[in-house]
């Protein structure tokens, strides 16, 4: 076999490897790209349009808290530890609990690992979800009505 | 979706075949001018490797990511190839060792449904974890080979119990921060500045670390000790996200190394062999100097497949088997084997950024730092950018237990990524799981 023909054939090798990478790159930028396309980003829209944005919490629960009054900002944590933007003094919240934060012009509440989980409208969240006019979110025995 | 994830794995490892078997065609081109007589059965048995491991995929985890699974058995290909064409004997061993790693990955899928199922069994881990560690310590049990004492014999086989501690002290550290995060990442007092957190909460990770670093020094294994180090400090950044662990670990790794170099004279030995390595170019300094040699022959494009000289390396079926792959494929060749373990580390993180509950997300990431950072820690001593360390270079290096542990640690990683994207698909608008 000619020394040539084996050169040849290295870099034929060497090639046909380079083309599997560029397959590999190609296929992951596909999948990473549709969820992007399949976010409902007109959905959200379409929900702030028609709804006024939400700029505050207030109590409901317990009764001697009733009608405190929580204006929310870009981030705030919800929980048992004096460092949060809004202490829960519930035996049953976490240190931090629950966190409220700003991603493109949307409030959106998220569960933070808690022991005892965030509700809302009595529905237990596993993901952040959305933060809707009068959702009422409930941590232990505190419910908090968003305005 | 799911379907098409799994044509797109089935493809590429058709494509993953063609390579490998190239590879191993011409590895005896070049070192015999003959194509090898076993040329189907080996076309053959690589198919039905990958074939039921793809299968095995389809069936226990058929959402999970598509590219691990194509870019681990190019990996393993490339790494049998070049020992093949390396020694015969190793050769045989390491297709067995492939069969069962591929055994052990589809264990792992079917043994595993849910990942989370294995976080509450985080204390029974961590005791295993340690157990492992251990092993090759205990008299008449372990043995020492090469310097590193972190082998375990048993009966007739040997084998390393660190590769699979690595992983089970993963899913404990995981675990226990997700538990603790809450009060990891409430800092107590800050002390110079720095936000310290409160080390009551740390004592069970320091405790596992402690015992890990003072095992490994023991083994004198730096590469492990090193491994367990980065990947605890990664979680705990990852989880907290607080930069100042960083800045403690670095503070408390150039002490530590300073420490061990000043103490240890086998550590004082590795760095003089890396400043220094033609001081004593026969002798101490040889197997660098040899691996520096075989990758300045290889230049750009290598000698070619089998025409090369890299068995004048010592340990080059294990450690520097990347000089090897330097040395035949050359530059761009060793280039091809970063990029396919940048890649996995790659496809790894996004399963971690897909998944959505912070055990699996903690899981994934610190899989994917073991796996990236075990082959940065080889090729930087291989290429001595870094003292060496011996570690195997993961999927590539002859080894049953650093080829087993690799495969359970995929299936780990395929079936988080399953369960991602399961939780992405039922996002209905109050999703999720019955109460």
């Amino acid at each position: 076999m000619s020394e040539q023909f084996l050169e040849l054939l290295k870099f034929i090798f060497l090639a046909l490897l380079y083309v599997f990478f560029i397959w590999v790159v190609l296929m992951s930028f596909f999948q990473i790209r549709k969820p992007k396309k399949m976010k409902p980003a007109g959905h959200k829209v379409q929900e702030l349009h028609s709804q006024q944005p939400v700029k505050s919490l207030l109590t409901i629960e317990p009764q001697d808290a009733k009608g405190t009054e929580y204006i929310l900002e870009e981030e705030i944590f919800l929980g048992r530890d004096e460092e949060c933007a809004i202490i829960i003094k519930d035996t049953f919240a976490s240190h931090r609990h629950a966190r409220i934060f700003l991603e493109e012009n949307t409030l959106f509440l998220e569960d933070l690992t808690s022991t005892n989980g965030t509700f809302v409208n009595g529905e237990k969240i596993e993901k952040p979800c959305l933060l809707r006019q009068s959702d009422q979110i409930q941590i232990g025995n505190t419910i908090l009505e968003a305005k | 979706m799911k379907s098409r994830n799994r044509n797109v794995e089935f493809f590429l490892l058709l494509f993953v075949a063609i390579l490998v078997v190239a590879g191993y065609v011409l590895a005896s081109l070049g070192r015999s001018s003959s194509i090898p007589a076993n040329i189907v059965p080996f076309l053959v048995g690589i198919l039905l490797l990958l074939l039921l491991a793809h299968f095995a995929v389809r069936k226990f985890a058929p959402r999970a990511d598509f590219s691990l699974l194509p870019l681990a058995g190019l990996l393993n290909g490339i790494g049998y190839f070049v020992i093949a064409r390396l020694d015969k004997d190793l050769a045989g061993l390491q297709a067995t060792w492939t069969l069962f790693g591929v055994g052990a990955f589809i264990a792992t899928l079917v043994l595993i449904p849910q990942i989370r199922r294995i976080e509450q069994y985080r204390y029974i881990l961590m005791t295993i974890g340690v157990i492992f560690l251990i092993m090759p310590l205990i008299p008449g049990f372990g043995r020492e080979i090469n310097g590193a004492r972190i082998w375990v014999s048993l009966g007739s086989i040997n084998f390393q119990p660190g590769e699979f501690a690595k992983i089970v002290l993963a899913i404990f550290f995981s675990a226990y921060i997700v538990e603790k995060r809450d009060v990891l990442s409430i800092t107590g007092a800050r002390r110079f500045g720095i936000a310290v957190p409160d080390f009551r909460h740390l004592g069970p990770i320091l405790l596992a670390w402690g015992v890990s670093l003072v095992v490994m020094v023991a083994e004198k294994d730096l590469g492990s000790s090193l491994l367990f180090f980065t990947l605890f400090i990664s979680l705990l950044w990852i989880s907290t996200g607080k930069t100042s662990y960083l800045v403690m670990s670095a503070v408390l790794f150039f002490g530590g190394a300073l420490l061990a170099w000043s103490q240890f004279s086998h550590v004082q030995e590795r760095v003089d062999i890396w400043i220094h390595p033609f001081n004593d170019p026969t002798g101490d300094g040889y197997q660098i100097v040899q691996s520096s040699f075989a990758l300045a022959e290889g230049g750009l494009t290598g000698t070619g497949l089998g025409v090369g000289n890299p068995e004048n390396i010592p340990a080059v079926e294990t450690d520097f088997i990347l000089a090897a792959i330097g040395e035949e494929l050359g530059l761009i060749g060793t280039t091809a084997v970063l990029i396919l373990f940048v890649l996995m580390v790659g496809s790894g993180l996004r399963i971690s950024l897909t998944s959505t509950r912070p055990f699996e997300k903690l899981l994934s990431a610190g899989l994917t730092t073991l796996l990236g950072f075990q082959a940065f820690v080889i090729i930087a001593g291989v290429v001595r950018l870094l003292p060496l360390t011996g570690v195997t270079l993961p999927f590539v290096s002859y080894g049953g237990s650093s080829l087993l542990a690799n495969w359970i640690l995929l299936a780990l990683l395929l079936r988080i990524s399953d369960e991602a994207r399961k939780g992405e698909e039922g996002k209905a608008p109050t999703a999720s799981e019955p109460q």
